[in-house]
């Protein structure tokens, strides 16, 4: 009995990264932007674009009125499977996947396709927050009665807290920290840390036997300012490189192994 | 002498897609979309999708959410045989058949990310030739691919030969930089 990554030589579900800016593009910038984008990374990156709708309301506090708002709707634009999608707000970007096996393809991938885009956003506009988050998920093959967190998580790490560990069924453990620079020539004025860790049921599809699971999501997430597409991939490159060590930190040596962390092969 | 060891041929292909890889999907996902109890939701016609799973799946469609399925079992699939390919030995092929070269298995690996997202036809074969290269087949019909990843002066090139409506595609010596397809190789990929 153990813990088995979901994807068998690695357990990343889904990978992501959302760049924040400090107001919105203007209605007409953000149009233009998507009207000179959706051909060319149709064509480029076979991403295409996706509508939903989309619907605002405005609460008026004083008259307690409610109506219907105008607003933006996100642009989504996403392979045919829906594996990775990019999503453009008037003042966000976000990169998804659920198809991640290391950090350059992922990386690259967004670079070369939102290179123009980036440019647009920073001809007018200012990142605010860069973060980065991974869900990963590994499945017992035991029952609830026999699993073993341990197995799994470290426990002597500080990111979970301690009897969730023991606990017999389905349990959560959160947790999170700011983390504070006095260097201001790095542009990042503090850093979110989150580790998430869930342990929940689920069903093996092959003979519909109900497993528990753990799921572990980390994500940091950089605040402050970023002026350049340089200084962005750098703090996108750092938050990789500081999320694989704080995985290791919380899973034992043998998983760290198990998927290839040390090595590269899965992160 | 040309040999392969092919283990995503179309019939593997398919009772993976009936028989599930001995694979958990969550029944109460906080996270991500699982999308094979969605699948079987659907198929059993009881298609209910929970809160927790609106927004990431709400806005597919059951075509889009078997597209998804077949993603994530090809994708293992092809890794599990480039893994499988990496631990060849020379002679594997019971004569004088070269192993492959790590860096181009993992090229190969990554070549996976960038072919997983197009319709279940366009899925290649991954198979191993007996220089050791890894190699990407399709023939749909309509389109015939032969695709190839080397590691030149320590680099990984692409090549391929392609046929299509009955004209021929050839390039070779294409960088690959781990950031996409060559726009030639996705468009034949999307046509």
């Amino acid at each position: 009995m153990g813990f088995e990554p979901i994807f068998g030589k690695h357990a990343i579900e889904r990978c992501g990264l959302t760049l924040s800016f400090n107001q919105p593009l203007p209605d007409k910038a953000f149009g233009k932007l998507l009207a000179d984008t959706t051909d060319r990374i149709g064509a480029e990156a076979g991403l295409t674009k996706t509508q939903r709708p989309t619907f605002g309301i405005k609460i008026d506090l004083k008259t307690q009125s409610v109506s219907q708002e105008n607003v933006q709707p996100p642009a989504t634009f996403s392979t045919p499977d829906d594996s990775i999608q990019m999503i453009l707000m008037p003042e966000a970007i976000v990169w998804l996947t659920t198809n991640y096996i290391r950090w350059p393809p992922f990386i690259n991938q967004f670079k070369t396709v939102a290179d123009d885009i980036l440019n647009t956003y920073l001809d007018a506009l200012t990142p605010t927050s860069i973060r980065l988050e991974y869900w990963d998920r590994f499945i017992w093959s035991g029952t609830w009665e026999d699993m073993k967190p341990s197995e799994l998580i470290r426990p002597d790490s500080q990111c979970h807290v301690p009897h969730a560990l023991k606990a017999k069924r389905e349990w959560h453990s959160h947790a999170g920290w700011f983390k504070y620079f006095d260097q201001p020539q790095t542009g990042i004025r503090r850093q979110l840390t989150n580790i998430n860790i869930d342990a929940i049921s689920a069903t093996r599809k092959i003979d519909g036997v109900e497993k528990p699971s753990i799921g572990i999501y980390t994500m940091m997430q950089n605040e402050g300012t970023a002026e350049t597409k340089v200084a962005i991939f750098e703090q996108l490159n750092e938050l990789h490189f500081e999320l694989l060590k704080l995985f290791e930190e919380v899973v034992t040596p043998n998983t760290a192994d198990q998927i290839g962390l040390k090595t590269g092969v899965s992160k | 002498m040309i040999a392969t060891l092919d283990t995503t041929n179309p019939d593997t292909f398919i009772n993976y897609l009936t028989q599930p890889l001995a694979q958990e999907e969550r029944v109460a996902s906080d996270i991500v979309t699982p999308i094979e109890y969605l699948i079987a939701q659907i198929n059993v016609g009881q298609i209910t999708f929970s809160p927790t799973c609106i927004a990431s799946a709400a806005h597919m469609s059951p075509t889009k959410l078997k597209s998804s399925i077949s993603t994530e079992v090809w994708r293992t699939v092809a890794l599990d045989a480039l893994e499988k390919f990496r631990h060849f030995q020379p002679g594997w092929d019971g004569l004088d058949a070269s192993p492959p070269e790590p860096l181009a298995i993992e090229a190969a690996e990554t070549l996976c990310v960038f072919l997983t997202p197009f319709s279940h036809q366009r899925r290649p074969r991954v198979s191993l030739d007996a220089f050791g290269v890894p190699t990407f087949v399709i023939s749909d019909g309509e389109l015939y691919l032969h695709l190839t990843v080397e590691i030149v002066d320590g680099l990984p090139v692409l090549a391929w030969y392609a046929e299509y409506n009955g004209t021929e595609y050839f390039e070779d010596n294409v960088a690959f930089h781990n950031d996409g397809l060559p726009t030639e190789l996705l468009q034949l990929l999307l046509a």
